[in-house]
This record gives structure tokens, C-alpha cells and sequence, in this order.
């Protein structure tokens, strides 16, 4: 690692005070990709503003309108938060395949959703890939067996978060703070792809950090699901995932949103599967008219043709089971 | 990068990501043009690596020198007073200051479990823990389970089963093993296998380590 | 005793000893009664692994020691034009940088030289720096600044078949392929003429890694200047001390190589490597300790791995199933240094009863790291192209794959033409049918369950090599309390000879196992071969057999002078010596060995093998696997294993060699593989995340069973090898399972979900447009 200034500050506007302040800083909330990212020189912040001791960020409350869940809450206290799991199973599906228990214990949401690709290219300290400030994206003629059917542009990353998929089919908001003050937006708003910035994932430019993600309250007869599909049963990054959330009326689907992992640089919001699905029942002739829609566009590269027929059995499946239709 | 905000603002900053974007985009082209060149040869015998340039220091901060900073660490019921590089590991700090040498470092990449000690009643991987960040927490590392010559029952049962081979993945997944049993008492398989997850066995003993966890559940 | 020329087959390479016979001892046949031998006993030494005291080469830290790192190759093949290490060399704590300008070149074989000009792969050694601190060593091997020149290379196997010849030498002297190792058994074109059945097909086993928890290194120190004292993670102390003396020109007692506790080799410690050369080679320029470690990414770089092979199988057969002809063509990638094991043709020779028989295997230059040998290397990839295709045929025949197997059974070697001594292959077979539900569970067609999740399940099997022989020597040496300490250089990698062996010494003296302690792995103690190859049990078993039955001649010697009576007419148990047919006469064998003068000390070793036999051990594994045919993913439900190992000397031990066997090589079906970037020839499994090793909710339920078949031919213990073979048949179980479950072949591993969807899309009936 690059050598750093350490702090752990125990107020949120210590913390973006700091932030704001000249040099580059880096947020650590678990510290599980952080500090394994400064190891392989990914991340050379001059300074780590630990948050670990700021309460207000850990805070999650799930009495009002919207849910506050505060970045700092570790994946293991969400999983152990029985109001949290009752009022959106879809954030237990999603966090309950996140990584391993060690990493549950210590990672915390806004680590999940801000974690850097795992895209071997960008990772390995043996390639200076675009993202990284180089000239070439290696994937595009390399091994792109993991890497993006939707959405790339020059880069082809997939986005690693489970949780991100699931918190924006719930609706949620991202909650941005900096010295001057916070401001809200989609969570789906939230991550860019490299069409945008190919050096990046979200929006949060130096000064700024995620604070907290709001999520609206289930409305009646909504039901969720989150499915991944991995190489091994733990450990692993998404080859591909769906969220699924509808909003269910007499067997009628009032509203819906389908979000997918592990195919796209961003948690990639499908409108064309959701216009599918609005005011439909539910079959299985429907989840599959909404699964191939979702990947209607999607351009395979030379060795991820798999995921889009994977996808859309995810989307199918997650689809069918929100539906209260069972089948795995 | 970019400058920060200079007030309240309720949208992305269109106009720089649109400069960016644009001067993205050039680039991105350039790429892609290039990328549909050489689709072509792909299939050629060898290439030397002429238009692929080594890994250059593009993007990484230059040199700075070493930041020390005091911490106190609470390791195993006492606390130890350090003078570390802020860059020094929670499991570095165990090993190198604490000189407790039971909790290895296979892969100090948060991606084998080995390195697993108990941080206020979780396991987590102290690889991956700075040891500044470690300070204000209750640390136990296998080393504490050992009382005045007797084993605890999960070390025990480990030998016993024969749930330990090479064993440098041993102290992680006693680590694991007696988590899982301060919260599930009497766990099956499935349970068992839930808590190991995360500690890698190369030499095969996961099918033992059940076995371990059945028989110092029981005994219990 | 008359010294004799036998044979020893390690790992199927054949070599000549010269050794000397031994005073016959009663052999432990079935009947034998044994106190200790044959129960299921804790290993000795686990206490300090579970408590976290157990010292590793990684936890050693001598007082001065220097960490170290090297700067590596970021090309394949690249000359060094320019070192500058001006600028690591001002950083605080940064002691020395060594590269090939700054030294004196020291040879090392396969590279050239331990630091050369010309790298040959990505990760190859360009320099080291030493440092006081780990913190500042990756600053400090960024801030050293080499130029290279780029040259010609090919890390793709597709691109060196097809390369002409001119090109590859441009990346290789000896070009990129190898003049074929042929092997002939009859005619095989008679065969296939003969044949009323032929099938063939070609199969891609990928390169895994040993993937150790310990990675490699060692911690080197130079002792009042003269001698090399390394502490080592090493399969073979005796083998590095030699190898160490040559390389530094030193005698042999000046190196001392000493390995108490190592996190896992499975093949890949059994050599002098390089970071061992350079470890003390900055010892000596330092004059400090030096600790050499690799981290994670340099293990999945820089150190050896399982080959991969493209195997193309063809079989002939009678109607009625009997082998009329077995071919096997194989390419086998050395990597950019050749190294033992790119020849996989024994299991196609010796597996199954046939008289016509020919392979040929090519090797293959690659700038990639060179293989090693990997737990069961040869036969456990070439176990899948053979396995996978006796099922291709057994289905073309509209035969069961294991009554196909059985038609076939081998009673003798075919190569040698010897019986075997012990087969234990039927039973078996007979074990895991039985145990994975092969009557019910397997699907008369393929692929048949209804639904996308369809179960099914295939066999595998394995022969190996598990005889054993010299060089393995042991000495017993009696402590005047009675304690026991066994000693030799041999290896405990974790997998127990420190408990077997203190077992077959505590029952050969007739003491408890408790008095018994066994000091392994340091090179200056009676020298063994290696632990590698299968081979510890079935040679260093009789020589510490042998040892302890010496110490104990002198024990009865001087017992029989206090008893006044003859040496002969004594027995020892439960650590009293007694007369036989009086056991009211005694006295305690600690009581004895206080009475000595003279250290008491055994010395045994391993004697011939029986050249009329050829001695190998056996075995069978069934596999139960659910496929869901809409996401690829393989999930391996229940994996049933016999093997049959001779004498079980502690069955809990020999249950976890099956255990991790069968998860190993779990992983290789399914999960892992080296992937390489063809275009810049770096490989990308870098990291244990994408370089996927199988974890405890990945694993079958594993049901190990061992068919004990008592080897009283292979040596007077009754016991053969047993640490490799049970990684041989679990691949190409899951492999066939997944036929039969799927009614698709999946021929490329790992079998991994996008290969699964492709097989699978490839074979559903074209689709229009």
C-alpha cells in the first residue's frame, strides 16, 4: 500500500469536513475492499477517514416513511434486523448471499454498493486497464467470460453489489453528503456507467460520500426476489442476477421493477421487462415475454453468450416466485 | 478529478460530465477502432506486446513515506500499546507485535478465511482490518482458547476427528466452529457447513470439521 | 545383508536402488495381532496445530531478519536492457537489491540461471529487494525501475499447434512442440480392425494450481559464515540440503534444512526452487536472516501447477464389450520449462485389459510458469479422458459403464506382465454402486429426469503406482527413561507418517504409543526420499518397522542378562519386557533403557521390493450430481470412494486422504482453472475469488470407504499408498454423471455454468433463424 493518514472521526461533518479538505481521501466503512484494493495499488488515498464510530451512520429505522438505513449498518446487523427482513425479504435474499459471514460482519451497505469491480483486468496489478487510467480495455478482445452484455461502452465491467439491484427494485434513495450539505437522488441515478466516466461507478466526486439510503415502505401486495447465479455456492460474484419487485392487485401486476446484476457496468433497470409485466397476471408465458425483453439489446462479447440466456431464467424464476407462484 | 460542488445541488453536474463524456468519447472511439484492427489478428502466431503497453504508474499516487501512529490493541484480554505503520493489518499487528503466530495469512486478500479471529463475538478476517481500525474492539485469536494446559472442546474434538491436516487453515476454522456454537448449541450439517463457508481447506477436512462440531456440541 | 538392484515406481517413473536386504521380519499379515496398528488414533502432532503453537517456515522471524520481494516480469518473454534501483535503494529499510547485472550468475536448472537477462513468463524474477519492513517492500519493488525488450511469445496451447516451426523458435530453442513420446502395446490398427465399436473423442483438462494454504518460501541463515541453516515449507529436507550444497558448492554437512510443521505441497515443495537460491543468496550478501514468502498472487504466478492436456481417446470394442484397441493422443503443456509428468500414457497401458495400445504425447512450450508434479500428477488427467470415454462407449454399446469396466478388469500388469500383488478394484466398484444407489439412481437414458434441475450419476476409477521402495531410512533411538523418539527426514505434510509411524514403532517395541515421539524433516537425520508420490507408508513403514526391531534386540540384550535368560526367549508389550512362556518374569522396558551405557539407537530402512509383483493400489468413485440445465450450474450432491490401499496402519487418516482427494480434485471438475489473457499472455486467476477452490457448502456428502485388502507381497507392514489416489476418479465421476444426467457431454473442465449452457445449447436441434 501507499502509505496514508489514519483517522476515525466520531461525527458525520468531522467526517465530510475532512472529506472536503485538499488531498485524496478515501471513506472505510468494513474496509474489506478498501483495504485489500490499497494492497494492489487500486486505491492510493493519502488519507482514511474511518466511520466506524459515527453513530448516526449506523442508525437504521424502520418506523417511518421512508426506511432509513444509514451506510455505516453492517450487512450482518441488516440480516439480523427482523422489522428490516419482514418489510422487504428481497434485502434478505440479497445480503444473504453476499461473500461469506466475515464479510457480513464487517461490511457495511454503503461498502456494498460504492465496492470497486471485480473485472480481473482492473484488479490485477499486471494491467493498467482504461478504467484505471490506462489506454485499453483488455476484455474486449480478452477474457470476457464475466464481464458486461448490456450497458458497456469502451469498458465492460459488471457492477458487483447484490444489494444494489435490490434496494433500486425497492425504489430506494441515495443520500449524498459533503461539508455543503446533502442532497438526494435515485439510487439508480447513483451509479454511471462509462459512458459517463469510465474511471468511476457513481456520482460522488471528492468531498462527497453516500450517507444513508432511503427506502419508500412496501406498498400493499408488494413482494420481491432476489436471485443470483454463481460459479461456487458462496464467495463469488454474481455471473448474473435479478430483482424482482412487483406490486400485485387481484392477481394483477400494478407495478414493477426489474433490476439485473452481473451483466451490465451499473445494477442495470430493465423498463422494457417492466412494461411487460404492468397490468398483466402473471404466467410463465409472461415472465418469459419480460425476461426476453429485458435482454433484447444485450450484445454478448466472445465468452459471455451463457449469460444471456442465464439472465433471463433468473428473471423468469424471480419473476414467477414474487408472483407467489413458487418454482425455483 | 473533478472540484467538489459548491452548494446545494439536486442533480448530477450535467455540464462537466458532458466534457468528460465527450473527451471519453474520443478516446473510447479510438479504442474501439483500434480493437476492430486487430480483431483480425487475433488468431496470428505469436505477437510481441509493442501496442500493449507494461503497467505504468498511471492513476497510482506517487511515493510517500511511512505514517506511524500509536494504538492500543485489546488482543486476548489484555491490552497491548503499539507504535505501527498505519498500513499494518490487524493480523500483521497480531503476528509481528502481539507475537502470536497461530492466525496465518495464506492470501491477505479477505479471500481464504484462514486469518479469521473473533472481533466482539463475530468472526471476521483480520487480514482485511487495519489495525488502527481495530482499536476499541474485543479481539480473541485461537490463541485464547487454550486455559492453563486444557483445550477447549472445539480444539479438542478437532484433534479427536481428525479435522486437522496441514492445519493452516485450522485456527480460522476453530475460530468459525466455536462462533457458531456460542449462538447454535447444537447445529447440523447444514448449519455447520453455513459457519465454515468462509475458511478455505485445501487439504479436504470440512467432511472431519463437521464431525468436530457435532462432537463438541455434544459434549457441551 | 546381500546388497541388490530393485526396482522402484514412483508416480510411474521407474528407477534402479541399490540396497541392501534386510533380516527378514515377521510380516503383518490379516491375521496379525496388533495392538495399535489398525485403530483409528489421533494424530500426534495435532494439539499444536489447533492451538495456534505448531511453527511454520511462515511464522519463523530470527532476530535481524530481512523480508524480501521480487520484481517480476509484467511481459512473457522479455530481455532485461537496463536495472535501476537507485531510487528503492534510498527508501529507509530497503537493505539490498539483487538482479542478473549485480550478481554472479549461479546456475539453475530448468531457467538458466537463478537470475537471468532473458524472463520466459509473466512473474518471472527480473530482481529482489530486501528490506527490514513488509510495509515498505510493494513501494519499494515499484520504485525499481527495469527496462525491457519485448520478444516473441505464445501462452495459448491452439496458437502453438498451429505455429510453424520458424516462428516458434523464435520464442523457443527447441521450438514450441515436442517429436511425440510414443508408447506401443501390439498392433493398433489390427485392434481397430477388430473392433465392431470405435468411438473417440477429445477432451481440454485445464491447469489447477496445488493452490497451498502455506505459500512458498523459506527463511535462509548463514551460521558463523560457513553454514546454511533454511527453514523450509518442504516435501523433501534430505533432497534441498543436497540441492542447496551443489548449487552454493558447499559440502553437504554444511546445510541443514529443517521443516517441523508446513501448510500443504501436494507436489509442488518437493524441489530446490529459486526464491530458496535467492533467500540465501541475500543471506549471504546481507549477512542477515532472510525471509523469502511469496503472497497469493505469486503463488497462482510463479509457482508450479497440474499440467493442461488436450486429450483425444479413441476405443475399439467386440460387440460384446471386450477392448480390442485403446488410443491416446495427447498435447501437454509444460509451460516454458519442461518438467516430469507431461506424459500421461499409463493409465491408457495399464488400466484396463487390451491388447492393443498406442499413445502419443506431445509436449508443448508455453511461456507460463513450468507444471509440477500435483497430487496424483499424469494419471489423474489423463483418469478423465480414459473414464469419460469408456462411458462414450458403454452408452454406444447400450452397456452398463461398470459392467464394461469389470469385462475389462486387468489381472495383471499388462507393461511388465507381472500379477498385481493386491487388487482390490472389484470390490470397489461393488462399494460405490452400492452406496450412490447405482441401481436406482442412475438414468437408463441420459437425461431423462423431467423438469430443468435432472439428476444422474457416473463413475470413475484409479490405479497408481503404491509400492513404495528406497531410499527411506529411519533410526529408533531408546532415551534412558524409555521414551522413544523416531527420526528421519521424511515430511509430515499434515497428513500423519508422524503418527503411523510412531504406531508401527510403538507396536514393533511393544510400548505404549504415548512414550513414542517422531522428529521428521530435518535433512541430518536418516535420510528418506520424499513424501511425494504416495510413497511414505509403503517405504518408510517397514524401515521404521526395522529400526525399532534393532533397538529392540539391544532392549532384550540387556534384558536378558538381568532376567538371565536368552535374548530369544523374550517378548516386549505394553512397555514390559517379559520372558514368554513366564510373564512373571519382567522387567520395564524403561527400567531396561536406563541400565544402557550406550545410546540405544535402531537403524532400518527400506528394503527391496518383490520384483515377481507389481504392486499398485486401486479404487472407485461414484458420483450423484443435479444439474440445472438453465443455469449450468453443477451441484455434486453425494460422491461415494473406495480405494483400496493394502493395511489400513490408522483408517481416520487414511478417511481424510479421501476426503481430500476427492474435494481437490472436486475442484479441478468443477470449478478450477488458471485462465490466461492469450493476447498479452498474463494470466488473470490471480486472486482465490477468481481462482474458485471448493468451500464447505460446495462440497458432497462424501462417503470414504477403504477396501482393506492386507498387501503382505508389497511389504512385511501389508500397507500401499493411499495420499494421491483418491484425486483420480472424482473428475471424470462428475464428468460421466453429468451425461447421465444431462444426456450431453461436457468435455472441457472445468465444468463450469457456461460450459455446461454451451454444451447444452450446442446439442439442443438447431433452432431457425
Amino acid at each position: 500500500m501507499r502509505a496514508f493518514t489514519y483517522a476515525a472521526p466520531t461525527d458525520l461533518s468531522s467526517a465530510l469536513a475532512r472529506l472536503g479538505a485538499p488531498g485524496t481521501h478515501a471513506v472505510m466503512g468494513g474496509g474489506t475492499d478498501l483495504v485489500n484494493s490499497m494492497k494492489s495499488y487500486i486505491e492510493t488515498p493519502a488519507d482514511i477517514v474511518d466511520l466506524q464510530g459515527i453513530q448516526e451512520l449506523q442508525a437504521l429505522d424502520t418506523s417511518g416513511d421512508p426506511v432509513q438505513i444509514g451506510v455505516g449498518v453492517k450487512l450482518v446487523d441488516m440480516l439480523a434486523s427482523q422489522p428490516l427482513m419482514q418489510l422487504f425479504p428481497i434485502l434478505q435474499d440479497a445480503a444473504n448471499v453476499v461473500a461469506t459471514p466475515q464479510l457480513r460482519n464487517v461490511g457495511t451497505v454503503g461498502g456494498n454498493l460504492c465496492q470497486r469491480p471485480r473485472c480481473w483486468y482492473f484488479r490485477s496489478v499486471d494491467f493498467n486497464c482504461l478504467r484505471k487510467g490506462g489506454t485499453e480495455c483488455y476484455a474486449i478482445l480478452g477474457q470476457n467470460q464475466y464481464h458486461a452484455i448490456l450497458g458497456g461502452l469502451g469498458c465492460f465491467i459488471v457492477h458487483p453489489s447484490d444489494l444494489a439491484p435490490a434496494l433500486i427494485g425497492l425504489g430506494a434513495q441515495a443520500v449524498i453528503g459533503s461539508a455543503s450539505g446533502t442532497r438526494s437522488i435515485p439510487l439508480e441515478s447513483f451509479f454511471i456507467g462509462p459512458e459517463v466516466d469510465v474511471h468511476r461507478e457513481n456520482v460522488l466526486v471528492p468531498g462527497e460520500m453516500l450517507v444513508r439510503i432511503d427506502v419508500p415502505r412496501p406498498a400493499a401486495g408488494q413482494r420481491g426476489v432476489f436471485l443470483k447465479s454463481r460459479g461456487r455456492q458462496t464467495w463469488d460474484f454474481a455471473t448474473t442476477a435479478a430483482a424482482v419487485s412487483l406490486v400485485m392487485s387481484a392477481g394483477t401486476c400494478t407495478s414493477a421493477r426489474v433490476v439485473l446484476g452481473g451483466v451490465a457496468p451499473v445494477p442495470w433497470r430493465s423498463p422494457d421487462a417492466e412494461a411487460v409485466l404492468q397490468g398483466r397476471s402473471i404466467t410463465p408465458a409472461v415472465a418469459a415475454q419480460a425476461a426476453a425483453a429485458a435482454v433484447k439489446l444485450a450484445r454478448p462479447m466472445q465468452y459471455n453468450a451463457y449469460k444471456v440466456d442465464q439472465v433471463q431464467v433468473l428473471i423468469q424464476r424471480a419473476i414467477l416466485q414474487a408472483a407467489g407462484q413458487g418454482g425455483s | 478529478m473533478e472540484e467538489g460542488n459548491a452548494g446545494p445541488v439536486t442533480e448530477t453536474p450535467r455540464r462537466m460530465t458532458r466534457r468528460r463524456f465527450l473527451g471519453k468519447a474520443a478516446t473510447v472511439s479510438a479504442a474501439a477502432g483500434a480493437a476492430s484492427a486487430v480483431l483480425a489478428a487475433t488468431s496470428d502466431a505469436p505477437r510481441s506486446l509493442a501496442a500493449t503497453p507494461a503497467p505504468t504508474t498511471v492513476g497510482i499516487a506517487p511515493y510517500r513515506p511511512p505514517v506511524y501512529q500509536d494504538i492500543t490493541l485489546h488482543v486476548n484480554g489484555q491490552d497491548y500499546n503499539l507504535r505501527v505503520d498505519t498500513r499494518m493489518t490487524l493480523t500483521e499487528a497480531i503476528r509481528e507485535e502481539v507475537h502470536l503466530t497461530g492466525t496465518k495469512i495464506p492470501c491477505d486478500q479477505g479471500e481464504c478465511g484462514a486469518c479469521t479471529v473473533i472481533m466482539d463475538g463475530r468472526t471476521v478476517y483480520s487480514c482485511s482490518i487495519l489495525a488502527a481500525a481495530a482499536q476499541g474492539h474485543d479481539i480473541l485469536t485461537v490463541e485464547s482458547l487454550e486455559q492453563q494446559g486444557q483445550l477447549h472442546p472445539v480444539q479438542a474434538a478437532f484433534i479427536a476427528q481428525d479435522a486437522v491436516q496441514c492445519g493452516f487453515c485450522t485456527s480460522g476454522q476453530i475460530m468459525s466452529v466455536v462462533t457458531l456454537l456460542k449462538s447454535n448449541p447444537n447445529p447440523d450439517e447444514a448449519a455447520i457447513r453455513q459457519a465454515i463457508q468462509g475458511n478455505l481447506c485445501r487439504c479436504g477436512t470440512y467432511t472431519h470439521i463437521i464431525e468436530a462440531a457435532k462432537a463438541a456440541a455434544a459434549q457441551a | 545383508m546381500p546388497w541388490v538392484k530393485t526396482q522402484v515406481v514412483t508416480e510411474g517413473i521407474v528407477t534402479e536402488v541399490l540396497v541392501e536386504t534386510q533380516v527378514p521380519l515377521p510380516v503383518w499379515g490379516p491375521d496379525a495381532q496388533l495392538d495399535i496398528v489398525g485403530q483409528r488414533i489421533p494424530k500426534v502432532d495435532a494439539r499444536y496445530r489447533v492451538t495456534g503453537a505448531a511453527q511454520y517456515m511462515f511464522d519463523k522471524q530470527p532476530p535481524g531478519m530481512l523480508w524480501v520481494k521480487a520484481v517480476r516480469s509484467p511481459y512473457p518473454h522479455a530481455r532485461i536492457t537496463a536495472v535501476d534501483a537507485s531510487a528503492a535503494l534510498k527508501m529507509p529499510g530497503v537493505i539490498d537489491v539483487i538482479h542478473f547485472q549485480n550478481t554472479d550468475p549461479i546456475a539453475y536448472a530448468p531457467n538458466g540461471h537463478v537470475l537471468n537477462q532473458e524472463l520466459s513468463y509473466v512473474g518471472d524474477i527480473a530482481a529482489v529487494v530486501a528490506a527490514e519492513d513488509p510495509r515498505i517492500l510493494p513501494d519499494a519493488v515499484r520504485a525499481v525501475n527495469v527496462t525491457y525488450e519485448q520478444l516473441p511469445f505464445v501462452t495459448d496451447l491452439q496458437q502453438a499447434i498451429a505455429m510453424d516451426p520458424a516462428t516458434a523458435k523464435q520464442i523457443f530453442p527447441q521450438g514450441v512442440l515436442s517429436q511425440p513420446a510414443v508408447a506401443d502395446r501390439g498392433d493398433i490398427n489390427a485392434g481397430f480392425a477388430a473392433a465392431d465399436v470405435t468411438v473417440e473423442a477429445t477432451y481440454l483438462t485445464q491447469v489447477v494450481h496445488h493452490a497451498t494454504m502455506e505459500p512458498h518460501g523459506c527463511v535462509a541463515q548463514w551460521i558463523n559464515g560457513y553454514e546454511l541453516h533454511v527453514w523450509d515449507s518442504t516435501q523433501a529436507a534430505y533432497g534441498l540440503q543436497q540441492a542447496f550444497a551443489k548449487t552454493f558448492q558447499i559440502p553437504d554437512s554444511q546445510v541443514f534444512v529443517w521443516m517441523d510443521f508446513m501448510g500443504g505441497g501436494f507436489g509442488s515443495k518437493t524441489a530446490l526452487w529459486r526464491y530458496h537460491v535467492l533467500a540465501a543468496l541475500l543471506a549471504q550478501r546481507t549477512g542477515r536472516p532472510v525471509h523469502f514468502i511469496n503472497d497469493r498472487r505469486e503463488e497462482l504466478l510463479d509457482t508450479p501447477h497440474r499440467p493442461m492436456h488436450q486429450q483425444t481417446w479413441r476405443l475399439g470394442a467386440t460387440k460384446d464389450g471386450k477392448l480390442t484397441a485403446i488410443e491416446m493422443k495427447s498435447y501437454d503443456v509444460a509451460g516454458a520449462f519442461n518438467g516430469m509428468f507431461t506424459n500421461i500414457s499409463a493409465v491408457a497401458l495399464q488400466l484396463y485389459s487390451c491388447p492393443n495400445v498406442h499413445t502419443e504425447d506431445t509436449t508443448v512450450f508455453l511461456n507460463l510458469h513450468q507444471l509440477s508434479a500435483m497430487r496424483g500428477p499424469a494419471n489423474t488427467e489423463a483418469m478423465v479422458g480414459m473414464e469419460a470415454t469408456m462411458d462414450l462407449l458403454a452408452s454406444k454399446l447400450n452397456m452398463d459403464p461398470v459392467q464394461l469396466r469389470k469385462l475389462n478388469y486387468a489381472t495383471v500388469d499388462q507393461t511388465t506382465n507381472h500379477p498385481y500383488s493386491t487388487k482390490g478394484l472389484m470390490d470397489a466398484y461393488d462399494y460405490v454402486t452400492q452406496a450412490i444407489g447405482w441401481q436406482s439412481n442412475r438414468k437408463t437414458t441420459p437425461g431423462s429426469d423431467p423438469g430443468p434441475k435432472k439428476r444422474g450419476v457416473g463413475i470413475g476409477s484409479q490405479i497408481w503406482s503404491a509400492a513404495g521402495g528406497p531410499p527411506s531410512n529411519a533410526e529408533v533411538a531408546i532415551q534412558a527413561d524409555g521414551s522413544v523418539t523416531v527420526r528421519s527426514s521424511v515430511a509430515d505434510l499434515g497428513e500423519g507418517p508422524k503418527t503411523i509411524l510412531s504406531m508401527v514403532a510403538a507396536e514393533e517395541l511393544g510400548v505404549p504409543l504415548a512414550v513414542v515421539n517422531a522428529d521428521f524433516g530435518h535433512s541430518d537425520y536418516p535420510w528418506d526420499l520424499g513424501t511425494f508420490g504416495s510413497r511414505v507408508t509403503p517405504s518408510m513403514a517397514p524401515a521404521v518397522r526395522q529400526a525399532a526391531y534393532e533397538a529392540q534386540q539391544e532392549i532384550f540384550t540387556i534384558a536378558a542378562s538381568e532376567l538371565g535368560v536368552d535374548a530369544s526367549q523374550l517378548t516386549c508389550k505394553k512397555g514390559v519386557v517379559y520372558v514368554t512362556s513366564d510373564p512373571s518374569k519382567s522387567i520395564p522396558f524403561a527400567q531396561v533403557a536406563a541400565l544402557s551405557s550406550h545410546t540405544i539407537i535402531g537403524v532400518g530402512w527400506r528394503g527391496p521390493n518383490n520384483a515377481a509383483y507389481t504392486t499398485e493400489s486401486f479404487g472407485a468413485q461414484a458420483a450423484e450430481v443435479e444439474v440445472d440445465t438453465e443455469t449450468g450450474v453443477v451441484t455434486l450432491l453425494n460422491l461415494a470412494a473406495a480405494h483400496d490401499c493394502g493395511r489400513a496402519i490408522n483408517p481416520m487418516l487414511v478417511e481424510s486422504q479421501i476426503h481430500g482427494g476427492v474435494d481437490m480434485a472436486a475442484g479441478y471438475g468443477r470449478f478450477e482453472e488458471q485462465v490466461v489473457d492469450s493476447r498479452t499472455g498474463i494470466p488473470v486467476t490471480t486472486n482465490l475469488v477468481d481462482y474458485k477452490i471448493e468451500t464447505a457448502v460446495d462440497e458432497p456428502v462424501i462417503d470414504a470407504h477403504i477396501v482393506e485388502n492386507i498387501d503382505t507381497i508389497a511389504n512385511n507392514v501389508g500397507a500401499k499408498g493411499m495420499a494421491e489416489p483418491p484425486t483420480m476418479p472424482t473428475a471424470p465421476a462428475i464428468m460421466n454423471a453429468v451425461y447421465n444426467a444431462t444426456g450431453v457431454w461436457v468435455r472441457a473442465m472445468p465444468l463450469s455454468p457456461d460450459r455446461v449452457l454451451a454444451a447444452l445449447k450446442a446439442a439442443q436441434p438447431q433452432q431457425s433463424a
